[in-house]
């Protein structure tokens, strides 16, 4: 690597590129913030106007734009309870509560830093890590990817703040969505009544913004707290104040971004999973669980730190195998290749000063974004702190364009109200929105995992010892019991620990 | 204390889907098939354990308890015609209504008097022009002209 420094030196300090990498952060981050717009949608709308610059340029540039884009959506997250990229939605859950209770600038603050720490972890990971990493990857087969699903929907047990059964209903009501359309193995098309738009399946964003956005708007509504808004006013000290909250949490913060960066690295699981598995190991760690969902900073740094490590681990395997480990390293895998160049395991010899240069800017952007984080989320909060009389139409009408965006389709639009308003009666009736998301996202890698293990199984004659015996399986197997099995303990042992305070005092009495 | 309350009935109504998700997938080939049955069966059994549950011990709070209906279904009546407005007058004029629309009305009587209507129109037109335009022409996407305006 050593050799490769003066290079990257060289490109890195070029006026051209430090100026394009801030300007990428910045857009990025708006971009994040605006609830629909995601952050694939922006780096492919960047990629056309790649092709004239030089593949390092274009390299610093999407990386900015991933970078800052992963993080803008803790912005709207916080300010107005709707993530503004699905990476953000565990950060709703503490963000907002915070947010209301008027600590805004604390968590946005929190987001910027964990945000950033998580983002150099991910990038130190992605600079020194990439071998090894790349390996843990390649020990993952169907049936491990199933049991990635199973230990991701295990979260649902600490997910359901109401009922649990609630939950697990709720989940199974996100995987049956998320089964809408062709099956990946078998071909058919389930679920569609007849209706050709449905065929494509559900569009992750829009039910997304249906969940998020238009619940919350009408439950504003109801509520009459139309007078209610989100101030957004920066304090002294709170910079100084929550770095050295954060500090005193270094294993919260490296756990969050450790996930990150091995989510990332698994193909087909993205930020939001991250997020939300960072988020449950967030909850099962902490001495105050009940603080969780009620205003908590440490639920916001998990998944910040979660999502933006995230961002490095997911090109390990685009840089070392040619593999995207989400969609937008997908897009960047696009833009290496319309510079003629081929992600690989070839890539670090062929390509070694134009990848290390990469990986320097990668870093270079998580250390800007903190600064450039503290500095516009101010301004782009302001924009959002207006009353909630004038916030709720514009609400409306950013999710409907949102909604549109993703796939230029005017049925999208009506999906979205359509389930918007069913998401509204379910949280009515206490079915929460968290669980049925989950159970959305990870349906699909769930389903691909079942079928295809079922597949081999037979092919080998022993579809049960294919599911069940293989070593990384049984790690993740002994991971989803002992998901499942920690919230019932810590839920008995209050129980039993409450009726014995009551024992005690009515003895004392 | 009623029987039939709203947990009852969304219990019956999880009932259904899973049914429906039976029936559904029952013409599939196997790997079509497989994982949404299982989920289907897994939400029957958690649907009749649900309803166990709501006849045994129902809730005690009603479904609409403490809402304001009158403006809920407006709201959600709200959300609709905009849909529809789009489909019918394009993207920026329907964006323009809904805006002023709820603007002027959920604000209350105040937001009724003639100055608090002109900053309304101001807001609408400001908003959704300068979000037209960004989407529009800087993210190229091609926002709906509504079929009364030939699109």
């Amino acid at each position: 690597m050593n050799d490769y420094i003066p290079v990257v030196f060289e490109v890195l300090s070029d006026p051209l590129n430090l100026l394009l990498l801030v300007g990428s952060l910045i857009a990025g981050i708006v971009v994040g913030a605006l609830p629909g717009l995601t952050v694939t949608m922006a780096l492919a709308l960047l990629l056309p106007f790649t092709f004239s610059m030089p593949a390092d340029t274009s390299l610093i540039a999407m990386g900015g734009l991933y970078i800052g884009g992963m993080f803008g959506g803790c912005i709207s997250a916080i300010l107005i309870n709707t993530p503004g990229t699905p990476s953000a939605i565990a950060t709703t859950f503490d963000g907002y509560p915070m947010a209301r209770s008027g600590k805004s600038h604390q968590a946005i603050v929190t987001a910027v830093l964990a945000s950033g720490i998580g983002g150099i972890i991910g990038a130190l990971a992605l600079l020194f890590l990439t071998p090894v990493l790349s390996s843990l990857s390649l020990a993952f087969g169907p049936p491990e990817y199933f049991w990635v699903a199973m230990l991701g929907l295990s979260m649902i047990a600490t997910l359901s703040s109401g009922s649990m059964l609630k939950g697990l209903i709720g989940g199974c009501l996100g995987l049956l969505l998320g089964t809408i359309g062709i099956a990946p193995i078998g071909g058919e098309s389930r679920f569609t009544f007849g209706l050709a738009p449905l065929v494509a399946g559900l569009e992750l964003t829009v039910v997304l913004i249906a969940f998020f956005c238009i619940p919350e708007v009408l439950r504003i509504v109801e509520n009459r707290v139309l007078g209610e808004r989100i101030v957004y006013r920066r304090e002294k000290g709170v910079v100084r104040q929550m770095w050295s909250r954060l500090i005193r949490r270094p294993f919260l913060l490296l756990r969050s971004s450790i996930i990150g960066v091995i989510v990332g690295i698994i193909p087909g699981a993205g930020g939001n999973v991250a997020s939300i598995i960072s988020y449950d190991a967030a909850v099962k760690f902490s001495k105050d669980k009940q603080a969780f969902g009620k205003g908590s900073y440490e639920g916001v740094a998990a998944s910040e730190s979660a999502n933006n490590a995230e961002v490095g681990g997911s090109l390990v395997p685009l840089l070392s195998l040619g593999i995207p480990g989400a969609p937008p390293a997908a897009i960047m895998m696009g833009a290496l290749m319309i510079h003629g160049i081929t992600p690989g395991p070839g890539l670090f010899t062929s390509q070694a000063g134009l990848v290390y240069t990469f990986l320097w800017a990668f870093l270079l952007a998580n250390v800007l974004l903190i600064v450039l984080g503290l500095y516009f989320s101010g301004p782009i909060g302001r924009i959002i702190n207006i009353r909630m009389d004038v916030l709720i139409p514009v609400i409306i009408f950013l999710s409907t364009i949102g909604a549109f965006a993703i796939r230029n389709n005017f049925t999208d639009v009506v999906m979205m109200v359509i389930i918007g308003l069913g998401a509204y009666l379910l949280s009515k009736i206490g079915f929460h929105p968290a669980p049925i998301v989950l159970g959305l996202i990870l349906g699909p890698i769930a389903e691909v995992g079942l079928t295809q293990s079922i597949l081999i199984g037979q092919a080998k004659d022993h579809v049960f010892a294919f599911f069940f015996t293989r070593p990384v399986s049984v790690v993740l197997m002994v991971l989803c019991a002992l998901s499942i099995a920690a919230p019932l303990a810590d839920k008995w042992l209050r129980s039993r620990r409450g009726s014995g305070q009551r024992q005690g005092k009515e003895e004392a009495e | 204390m009623r029987l039939l309350n709203k947990d009852v009935i969304s219990a019956f109504v999880l009932l259904a889907v899973s049914v429906v998700v039976y029936l559904e997938t029952a013409g599939l080939n196997e790997m079509s098939a497989v994982f949404p049955r299982y989920i289907g069966l897994l939400l029957g059994a958690l649907s009749v354990i649900y309803l166990v549950f709501s006849l045994l011990k129902p809730s005690a709070k009603g479904l609409w308890e403490g809402t304001n209906k009158g403006r809920l279904a407006a709201a959600a009546a709200g959300i609709a015609a905009y849909t529809g407005l789009i489909w019918l007058s394009g993207f920026l004029i329907a964006s323009i209504l809904m805006m002023f629309g709820f603007i002027s009305l959920l604000g209350g009587r105040e937001s009724r008097r003639p100055l608090r209507l002109l900053q309304a129109g101001a807001i609408a037109i400001l908003v959704s022009g300068f979000f037209f335009v960004l989407f529009k022409y800087v993210f190229i996407v091609p926002l709906p002209a509504g079929i009364l305006f030939g699109a």
